[in-house]
């Protein structure tokens, strides 16, 4: 309980230090959501000649195309990455040394933290955008209390696995001093395969290898899962595989800090 | 009981040596080469609880090192260490929070907010019960003059001011001992004033014990009861401050200023010893075995003024430095 105080004040913080920025964040967000509107155009001509792409009708794309963007700002961790690696390659690291207090949870609370502010926002924006866009046939509404509460919970675990994924991503830092041109690579790769630009059963040569790795449960589990597209058997099986790779990536981050930190030599001074 | 004990304490780095242009960052890729660099070798000391131990050495030496291996920040790579009776690098709640590393050259506190609120994490961190934290920095931030500055975004401080919130966030939690890595770097005479004389209130009312490095003598002479010399690793010298000057025979200064024109003969024969010159005034340096044949001697020309005073302790560790180097 007592511990729990202490990444509380954490997550106050850092909530604290995003509200200095609040103009950059709603600025960023109305960027974002204008960027929304471009697929129109793009799916809308794929979709020219054809009613049907992989099992998707144009409004089921534009949906999902809509839904990953406004939930992958929530859901990915993509960014804690480059924080970490210059804690590691700057030295700040150092003071979560020899401070009691636990790096992992501290990177933890303080994303969530910085994600509050982007909640609301994308709730507004949500609420903004669902009547003009159900109206059109495009934002399904009527989700049933089962599919939401898998959403919601999909969606919770959504968060811990990228959280992990990025954790794991920014201890590199470890072994590789410059990591920047690796992470500009991976980073569009990672989100790519977190089925951030497609729906990934578009590409079915994919499809095997993205259900073994653990990308797509970050976001593209958590929406599919709104969009009422799996069976009951399919959703009770991804989330399985979501705790599985939770777990999983909980286990390696602990080897990976654990050897990393005897690595560690705190530059500077 | 010793609240420091090291023994044997040795650390290298193996550092990638990479050749300069592009070809030499490609070859790199392809068969990287590393050296071993001894950053300390074999060091053994002690420090009992309320002493204020100062490292000394030159850029490189292996303070900071020692310091961060110390601290449990680095993992040694042979020898051994205990802080009140925990091995550092274990990091046992109870031994990192009876510690405390402020370093002068790397700020910790959060940049873009106040540095109150760094404060309150810190609070939930220790565990610090609401009233003393609120007395404590009340108390601290009037001992240094920043009360009105708490709540300014830690950016917008200058280096004095925020140096002074970094020391307030360093004792904040009371710990024992306290890791000092040049503290006062940078800083104006006044502020590193103000730092010593907020260090030796911290030692004297808490007990606070310190291990200290400095590259400023003043630093070192008013707060340290006994320093550690280091050099390339190694200690040369540990004892109290006052050791040095037996044991490395300091000279004597003497300094003179002359009513005319200074006898030729004189001059010639002590030329060797004159440190400074301005117009009559003369600083010589003379060997403490010489001191009563010189002052005789000068006692002659009668000088209007006339005092003899020891040699500045940095002007022996710098000898010190060059004799182990050489
Ligand atoms: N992170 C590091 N990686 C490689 N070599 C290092 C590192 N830190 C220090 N060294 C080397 O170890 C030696 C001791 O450094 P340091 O302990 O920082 O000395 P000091 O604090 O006395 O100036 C130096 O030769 C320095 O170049
Ligand atoms: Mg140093």
């Amino acid at each position: 309980m007592r511990s729990l105080r202490k990444y509380i004040a954490v997550l106050k913080i850092s909530t604290q230090n995003m509200l200095q920025y609040r103009g950059n964040i709603v600025l960023n967000w109305l960027l974002s959501t204008m960027t929304l509107v471009a697929p129109f155009a793009f799916w809308k001509t794929v979709y020219a000649d054809r009613e049907m792409l992989a099992g998707y009708e144009l409004s089921d794309t534009i949906t999902y195309v809509m839904l990953t963007t406004l939930l992958g700002k929530l859901l990915i961790c993509d960014g804690i990455h480059n924080t970490i690696s210059q804690d590691i390659r700057e030295g700040k690291l150092s003071q979560f040394l020899w401070r009691p207090i636990n790096y992992k949870a501290y990177i933890f609370f303080d994303t969530i933290g910085k994600k509050l502010m982007d909640f609301v926002v994308m709730c507004l924006l949500f609420s903004i955008l669902l009547i003009p866009m159900s109206a059109l046939g495009f934002f399904k509404t009527a989700l049933s209390t089962g599919t939401a509460f898998a959403f919601l919970f999909s969606a919770f675990l959504g968060i811990i696995l990228s959280f992990f994924l990025y954790f794991i991503m920014g201890l590199v830092a470890f072994w590789m001093t410059e990591c920047s041109a690796l992470y500009i690579t991976l980073g569009t790769l990672f989100y790519f395969l977190a089925g951030g630009m497609f729906p990934l059963d578009m590409f079915r040569e994919l499809k095997v290898i993205s259900e073994i790795l653990p990308f797509q449960y970050q976001l593209y589990l958590p929406v599919k899962i709104y969009l009422g597209k799996l069976s009951m058997a399919m959703v009770f099986r991804g989330i399985g595989i979501q705790m599985i790779w939770c777990l999983a990536l909980w286990g390696i981050s602990v080897i990976v800090w654990e050897s990393g930190k005897k690595r560690y030599s705190s530059v500077g001074n | 009981m010793s609240i420091i004990e090291v023994n044997s304490l040795t650390k290298g780095y193996r550092v990638h040596k990479k050749k300069a242009g592009i070809k030499g960052s490609l070859s790199g890729l392809i068969k990287r080469e590393y050296q071993y660099v001894e950053a300390v070798k074999n060091v053994s000391f002690q420090v009992e609880e309320g002493e204020i131990l100062g490292i000394v050495g030159q850029n490189g030496a292996g303070k900071t090192t020692t310091m961060k291996m110390l601290s449990g920040l680095l993992y040694p790579d042979a020898g051994e260490a205990r802080i009140l009776n925990w091995i550092p690098w274990e990091r046992k709640k109870e031994f990192l929070t009876n510690i405390s590393f402020l370093m002068g050259q790397k700020g910790q506190l959060l940049w873009d907010i106040p540095a109150m609120d760094s404060f309150f994490l810190y609070k939930e961190i220790y565990d610090l019960k609401e009233e003393s934290f609120r007395q404590t920095i009340k108390e601290l931030s009037k001992m240094l003059e920043v009360e009105h500055l708490l709540s300014v975004p830690v950016r917008n401080l200058s280096l004095g001011e925020r140096m002074k919130m970094e020391i307030i966030a360093a004792v904040l939690h009371s710990p024992k001992l306290l890791f000092l890595d040049e503290p006062t770097i940078g800083l104006d005479l006044t502020t590193q004033k103000k730092m010593r004389s907020f260090l030796n209130i911290q030692n004297h009312r808490n007990g606070t014990t310190m291990v200290l490095t400095s590259h400023y003598m003043k630093d070192i002479t008013s707060l340290c009861s006994r320093i550690i010399i280091i050099s390339q690793g190694e200690i040369i010298f540990d004892d109290k401050i006052e050791k040095i000057r037996h044991m490395y025979q300091a000279d004597r200064v003497v300094n003179v200023r002359f009513a005319k024109m200074v006898d030729e003969a004189f001059l010639k024969k002590y030329h060797e010893s004159i440190k400074e010159k301005k117009e009559l005034q003369y600083t010589f340096q003379v060997k403490q075995e010489d001191v009563n044949e010189f002052v005789r001697e000068i006692s002659l020309l009668m000088p209007v003024d006339f005092s003899i005073g020891e040699q500045p302790i940095e002007d022996i560790i710098e000898k010190i430095y060059r004799r182990d180097i050489e």
